[in-house]
């Protein structure tokens, strides 16, 4: 065993994230790509490492190849730490079977021992789908000064919101006095970011109690955390104001991704003093050949420009091709758009090929809106053949 | 291919790069918008399967260290084999012209001696081309040469100085000619210029710098040019891009032929990467207002300006109706407003000014010294 950890952190990064649609189609939500060169996980790893923490049990179950992969070693968020480090923890067989993880209290509940391993004095339960930075070690600090047995990120959300959250209510210091989950009649505007601090022993023993229910949906915002407010315990609310985004859906993804153009915009990565690591691999700077024309994008290494690109994010090693245009759109690392194509706004997976001459986001000619707000979306691995067409706010997906 | 190791030999200065080498040796000066010239010999190893890189350090060496670290970029951070930093030598003047020092070997025979590899491909950090050394090491390996030694065949106009080699028609090569720097052209020289790279059975490698440790102030070139008789020395042909900086116009040079499509595709699009350490930065942001043409331009800059025929580097900015036309601008270096830039190297840190106009000439370009305000 090695010396005594503060804080052991959680990471839930087992959702399919089925809204997702197409994007999650082969990789789990929190592998998906997100401003050009991050994927959604680096957020979570990124703030660890910003907040001190250096032990990380990543929780995957759904598609967790491409994030097994990504994670590695942890090394490219300073994570390769002997004693500590980055540890991805599948579902796993025991004696007497084994099984799925059924919610996110059961998936920490099947590895507690890792926990107990590293015996920490908290434990820090994280989703690894969403987009923000948090220091943590802040938090840490506020449970501790509370005595808290849990503490709860919370932020204020618009009210038309608040019941897609869990929404709570806090005394003047804190003190959590109601928790619904997803509640018709939100009572308050203050909305759980699904980041918890537990104290490491009580963890244990609200998990094995949860486990031990057979009415419990095993998860914690569902059921651990309003027993645990029944039966008495201290909880704290922290508040947290800044950005905080649960990308969950194609708009909020689209929307989420297109912000980042804006000349200041609200999640500000390009500041200095913010930073994100990710496992970046080796790619020559960008190529802008002479007949290209870029305005407003963001383009990452690796990327070839023959073509036109408007108020568009080009990920890592993105070719375009002469006579092709790019407008208002998202392409995911490794893609070639062929020449001559009209891509508008579109999302375009990972490592698919758009053939020549295609259009994807060909306006609708009937009235009304189109689904999906318009945003055409285009799945990872597909190669679409020449000449392809795809009606605005379509999703093109093999399975 | 895991029978060779390498050696590259840093130790080596010219004043012909001025300011740019000022604080730095000629193989961490940076390149291609996001390297540093020791990149591509070291990644030409690398992609060969060598795990075992020696690396003779110059004078000046700050720089060179903060880019290898422990060589973990290159993969070359392994409990068997990996980076070995070598001291060079210091003596006379700081800028030594010698690559191929014997003493730096002597120096460091250890390294050659304590390994079993059966051969050692030795090259100096001053070049840029994407080779395949490990077809080279086979092929040397094949023909039971002593030395192979890699040449341009057809000399490239600008080559005025180096190692010419006369080759017979079984390409062993029977005359080597060192020509200097400044040396009066002379049209009989022989057409192959040696490429600053050759390949040598390790063993035969420490007996021949030992048998000279007497006289060890001597290049190793001019040790093979004496003993050609005695040895088979043959050369083999590199018909891709090359191209090699020891001068401010040839680093402007050879920076805008990497511009080119062919040598561009060659050189970092292949199937051999260039690796090198790895800046975790943000993607670079095109403005609206930005207009982008031929450029090599790697991720966390902001362009809001006109950018032609040009290299950047990460973190450049680039403001609204700035010019940059043919120049090479270096990290984190800052062009302001209504500025025109035109064959130009600025070093990092570098602050243009608003409303600065600043041009070299195609042949003399203009070097903006690191951490200049203009």
């Amino acid at each position: 065993m090695g010396i005594k950890k503060k804080c052991v952190a959680m990471l839930l990064a087992g959702g399919q994230g089925s809204r997702l649609g197409a994007l999650t189609a082969y990789v789990a939500k929190p592998a998906v790509s997100f401003g050009g060169k991050y994927k959604i996980i680096d957020f979570s790893l990124s703030n660890c490492i910003g907040s001190g923490i250096d032990t990380v049990g990543v929780l995957t179950q759904y598609r967790p190849m491409l994030l097994n992969s990504y994670i590695g070693t942890g090394e490219a968020w300073d994570l390769n730490e002997t004693g500590g480090g980055v540890h991805i923890l599948p579902p796993y067989l025991r004696q007497g079977g084994g099984e799925w993880y059924k919610g996110t209290a059961n998936a920490v509940f099947q590895n507690l021992d890792f926990i107990s391993s590293h015996d920490p004095e908290q434990v820090l339960i994280l989703s690894g789908d969403h987009i923000y930075t948090m220091q943590y070690n802040k938090m840490l600090s506020f449970h501790v000064e509370n005595k808290a047995d849990i503490t709860i990120s919370v932020m204020e959300v618009p009210w038309e919101d608040a019941h897609r959250f869990g929404i709570l209510t806090a005394a003047e210091d804190g003190r959590i006095t109601s928790f619904s989950e997803k509640p018709q009649q939100p009572e308050s505007n203050l909305a759980s970011m699904g980041i918890y601090i537990f104290n490491a022993g009580l963890l244990e023993n609200a998990l094995t109690e949860d486990e031990d229910d057979p009415s419990s949906s095993k998860d914690f915002g569902h059921d651990v955390i309003p027993r645990l407010l029944n039966q008495g315990k201290s909880l704290y609310a922290y508040r947290f104001s800044g950005y905080w985004k649960d990308v969950g859906t194609i708009e909020s993804y689209y929307s989420a991704n297109m912000e980042l153009l804006q000349e200041n915009p609200p999640f500000n990565i390009f500041d200095r003093k913010v930073r994100i690591l990710s496992n970046s691999n080796i790619f020559p700077p960008q190529y802008i050949w002479p007949e290209a024309r870029v305005e407003n994008s963001l383009i990452c290494n690796g990327c070839s420009v023959k073509g036109t690109v408007i108020n568009s994010i080009l990920s890592p090693d993105v070719r375009i091709e002469e006579g092709s245009s790019v407008i208002d759109s998202i392409i995911l690392p490794g893609t070639r758009i062929g020449r001559d194509c009209t891509l508008r706004k579109a999302i375009v997976g990972e490592n698919t090929l758009v053939g020549k001459d295609s259009f994807l986001g060909v306006p609708s000619e009937g009235g009304g809106a189109p689904p999906q707000q318009g945003i055409t979306v285009v799945a990872d691995s597909m190669a679409l053949a020449e000449g392809t067409r795809v009606a605005e706010g379509e999703n093109v997906n093999l399975a | 291919m895991d029978e060779a190791m390498g050696l590259i030999c840093a130790n080596y200065n010219t004043e012909q790069l001025g300011a740019l080498t000022e604080y730095r040796p000629l193989a961490s000066l940076p390149f291609g918008g996001r390297y540093r010239m020791i990149d591509f010999v070291l990644s030409n190893m690398v992609n060969a399967g060598i795990r075992t890189v020696g690396v003779v350090t110059p004078y000046m060496y700050r720089s060179l260290l903060d880019h290898l670290g422990a060589g973990k970029y290159w993969f070359l951070d392994r409990k068997l084999g990996g980076l070995f930093i070598l001291p060079g030598s210091i003596y006379g003047f700081k800028n030594m012209s010698t690559q191929f020092l014997v003493k730096d070997m002597i120096r460091n025979l250890d390294y050659l001696t304590r390994d079993s590899k059966d051969y050692v491909i030795v090259t100096t950090a001053n070049q840029v081309y994407n080779m395949d050394y490990g077809s080279l090491v086979e092929l040397h390996a094949k023909s039971g040469a002593d030395v192979t030694l890699v040449y341009k065949g057809e000399n490239p106009a600008q080559w005025e100085k180096g190692i010419f080699l006369d080759l017979n028609f079984e390409k062993r090569i029977t005359k080597m000619v060192r020509v200097s720097p400044g040396a009066a052209r002379d049209d009989n020289l022989p057409s192959a210029l040696f490429a600053d790279c050759f390949v040598i059975s390790r063993q035969q490698f420490v007996d021949l710098v030992g048998w000279y440790q007497a006289v060890d102030h001597m290049d190793f070139l001019d040790v093979l040019s004496e003993n050609l008789g005695n040895l088979h020395i043959y050369g083999h042909e590199f018909t891709g891009y090359l191209s090699r900086v020891d001068s401010i116009d040839s680093y402007l040079k050879c920076s805008m032929e990497t511009l080119l499509p062919k040598n561009h595709e060659e050189l970092f699009f292949g199937k051999r990467p260039i690796y090198t350490k790895i800046r975790d930065g943000v993607p670079t942001r095109y403005a609206a207002s930005a207009n982008v043409t031929n450029a090599l331009i790697p991720n966390e800059c902001t362009i809001r300006g006109h950018v032609e025929n040009s290299i950047l580097f990460p973190g450049v900015l680039v403001e609204h109706d700035a010019v940059i036309k043919n120049s090479v601008i270096m990290q984190r270096s800052i062009v302001g407003r209504n500025t025109l830039v035109e064959n130009v190297i600025a070093d990092k840190f570098v602050t243009i000014g608003d409303g600065a106009i600043i041009m070299g000439s195609n042949d003399h370009p203009l070097v903006l010294r690191k951490k200049s305000a203009m």
